[in-house]
């Protein structure tokens, strides 16, 4: 069976910034008989790193892409990983990232897939979603889940 | 779903944004870098236990959550006034080494030398860690990741976890090292110092060598004879864990030496109208705007910053290419000192240096019988009321200052993050590079973002001490504003 992880990206303490650990948590919890779960703080090399030794990475994060909060977006590696900025803020993006683990002989997933949650606020030091941002989480782990078992019913 | 536009999408609105102000004239008045602010943490913190703090602050940032770890832990034993045993500080000192490896070796490959390695006139699309693999060649690539993995190994045994570090304690830390542990992480230092050798010489041989990025170097655009400021042992020399803060004037003269809890006596914050930013300066020197000189009380804490302000490295092959460092700049000695260098495109190498230190204190602490020892906690007994903490983050020197009551509760959280030390001095070396591009309200397009990404990456700046980025890509954004505040002409490059 291909082996897969679920990575939750974000912050815990900076309100929305959280959903993708909240929704990787969420995942977890609701498979006991297990599934790898990381969290990362940061994109590119990190986010890369977490995903080695994987053939299946199912990413959950927050984004302010200007839509209503709590939209998601399901997004491919290549829409994700489409430009290559060198600015992101330490290391650079996850296409960098990603092109530099497959040189260098890391083993990466065939299958990447970004679950992206539209944040409402990405500012504010506190512990625990937005309404809107909460009410996505039930949604993602719920077909990240269908991803990961598709041929069970899980309650 | 190919109609949603990633690109120029940023987590915060404000990333790397660039505000340069133009006076009637049409010349340059003022320059700055936006970065994110982030509302609410001392009320985040107020109301909790102190001693939660460490791991509260190892979230706020994903780039150096061992650099807060260890300044909170520091606040903590002086807030319950309790001394670490030895070993308790030899362990986080060994941690703090592994990291700075990484994140030296990390900022070097994938952001700073690109702009030298693959050139600052390259595309941006090729200024990355990938062109630098292209022309240093694909085992560099794989080097970078192996020194990455085998130093978050290290600072997963030594902390308890790679992220969110439970381990510091006021009064210590909560595991030993055990003699397995200790032989793993001594040939991890061993293969550290190796690679930061080689770092160097890659360093040498394709910057320094290179004539042109030598005069780039050299050249007057991004040098501002500033005051430095950085963290020294008792033999004045440079401590990334710690010491006392020291200050330097620019012609290299001792100017202030003071431990952390006394910071506040020295540096004031000035605030300007058309940011929402605080730049702080250097009290008993004063604000005199955005310039530097010996009368500018702006200052920069940055590793050129603290090598400017020792009198030496403490490990050998370090103090090596510090003296060479020196010499190369022209410097000389007075009074145990170097003149400080002030061309701030030599961060980039100063930061080599440093990193080549860490791996060698590493392998001193490694190799220190004291490391194993089990005693590594001391109980507190009381709560002394206030408590600060700092360490040479790798961006500037950072600082943890709590208060608490009786009981322990935090009643005030203040911090100043290594970046905030360099707003002022990030400012005048944008400033100082659009300068040379805008004149009269006349603009030469043609490098202007590469010339202004320059000047404020060498600073290795930290946009996001609370977020990570989103996957993908960040806006370069240049405002030009007129004498009222209106954005006249924009630039903007999405990667």
């Amino acid at each position: 069976m291909p082996k897969a992880i679920v990575i939750g990206v974000g912050n815990p303490v900076i309100a929305d910034d959280a959903l993708g650990l909240v929704a990787a948590r969420s995942v977890r919890d609701q498979c006991p008989g297990g599934v790898a779960v990381a969290e990362v703080f940061n994109g590119g090399l990190e986010l890369m790193e977490a995903m080695a030794g994987y053939d299946r990475a199912f990413v959950v994060d927050a984004i302010v892409a200007g839509g209503r909060p709590g939209t998601i977006y399901r997004l491919g590696i290549d829409e994700v990983a489409a430009t290559r900025n060198t600015s992101t803020t330490h290391n650079g993006s996850l296409s960098t990232a990603m092109e530099l683990g497959r040189l260098s002989g890391v083993k990466l997933p065939s299958e990447v897939r970004f679950w992206a949650v539209e944040a409402g606020d990405v500012t504010t030091f506190r512990e625990g979603l937005t309404p809107e941002a909460e009410a996505a989480i039930p949604v993602v782990a719920r077909e990240i889940i269908n991803e990961l078992f598709p041929n069970q019913s899980l309650s | 779903m190919k109609q949603i536009t990633i690109s120029p999408i940023t987590r915060l609105e404000g990333h790397g944004k660039i505000e340069i102000f133009l006076d009637a004239k049409g010349n340059v008045a003022n320059a700055y870098l936006q970065v994110p602010e982030l509302r609410g943490f001392e009320q985040f913190c107020v109301g909790r236990r102190a001693e939660d703090m460490p791991v509260i602050v190892s979230r706020i940032c994903g780039v150096c959550p061992e650099a807060h770890h260890l300044a909170a832990t520091k606040a903590l034993d002086r807030l319950f006034a309790v001394e670490p045993p030895p070993a308790a500080k030899k362990i986080r000192e060994l941690l703090y080494m592994s990291f700075y490896v990484t994140d030296h070796t990390t900022h070097f490959y994938a952001l700073g030398g690109p702009d030298f390695i693959v050139g600052p006139d390259a595309p941006p699309a090729e200024r990355n860690i990938l062109g630098v693999v292209r022309k240093v060649g694909l085992d560099i690539g794989k080097q970078v990741i192996a020194c990455r993995a085998r130093n978050h190994h290290v600072i997963q045994m030594l902390g308890g976890r790679g992220i969110h570090l439970p381990a510091g304690l006021p009064g210590g830390w909560s595991k030993f090292v055990s003699e397995e542990e200790r032989k793993e992480i001594e040939k991890i230092a061993v293969e550290n110092v190796a690679f930061a050798q080689f770092t160097l010489q890659v360093f040498d041989s394709l910057v320094l060598k290179n004539t042109a990025y030598a005069d780039l170097i050299m050249s007057d655009v991004y040098c501002h004879e500033t005051y430095y400021m950085g963290t020294v042992d008792k033999n004045n020399k440079s401590n990334f864990y710690d010491g006392k803060i020291r200050v330097v004037d620019p012609t290299g003269r001792e100017f202030l030496k003071f431990p952390a809890a006394e910071y506040f006596q020295h540096i004031s914050e000035r605030v300007e109208s058309w940011s929402y930013l605080k730049f702080p300066f250097l009290k008993q020197v004063g604000w005199k705007g955005f310039t530097d000189g010996i009368e500018s009380g702006v200052y920069c804490a940055t590793p050129l910053s603290r090598l400017n302000v020792s009198d030496g490295l403490a490990t050998p092959l370090a103090q090596a290419e510090f003296e060479r460092f020196y010499s190369v700049f022209g410097r000389k000695r007075v009074k145990g000192r170097c003149q400080p260098v002030h061309h701030r495109l030599a961060t980039h190498w100063a930061r080599l240096i440093e990193l080549l230190y860490a791996a060698e204190h590493m392998l001193e602490l490694a190799r220190d019988p004291e490391i194993t020892s089990q005693d590594v906690r001391r109980i507190p007994t009381g709560v002394a009321g206030v408590g600060v903490g700092s360490v040479e983050a790798p961006r500037g020197t950072l600082i943890h200052h709590y208060e608490a009551d009786a009981r322990g509760i935090l009643t005030k959280v203040n911090m100043v993050v290594g970046t905030t030390n360099n707003h002022a001095a990030m400012a005048l070396s944008i400033k100082r590079a659009a300068e040379k591009l805008i004149h009269a309200g006349q603009v030469v397009e043609e490098g202007l973002l590469n010339r202004i990404e320059m000047a404020f990456r060498l600073y290795d700046p930290c946009l996001s001490c609370a977020t990570h980025a989103l996957p993908g890509s960040m806006p370069l954004i240049v405002n030009l504003r007129n004498g009222e505040g209106e954005v006249v002409r924009s630039f903007r490059r999405d990667g």
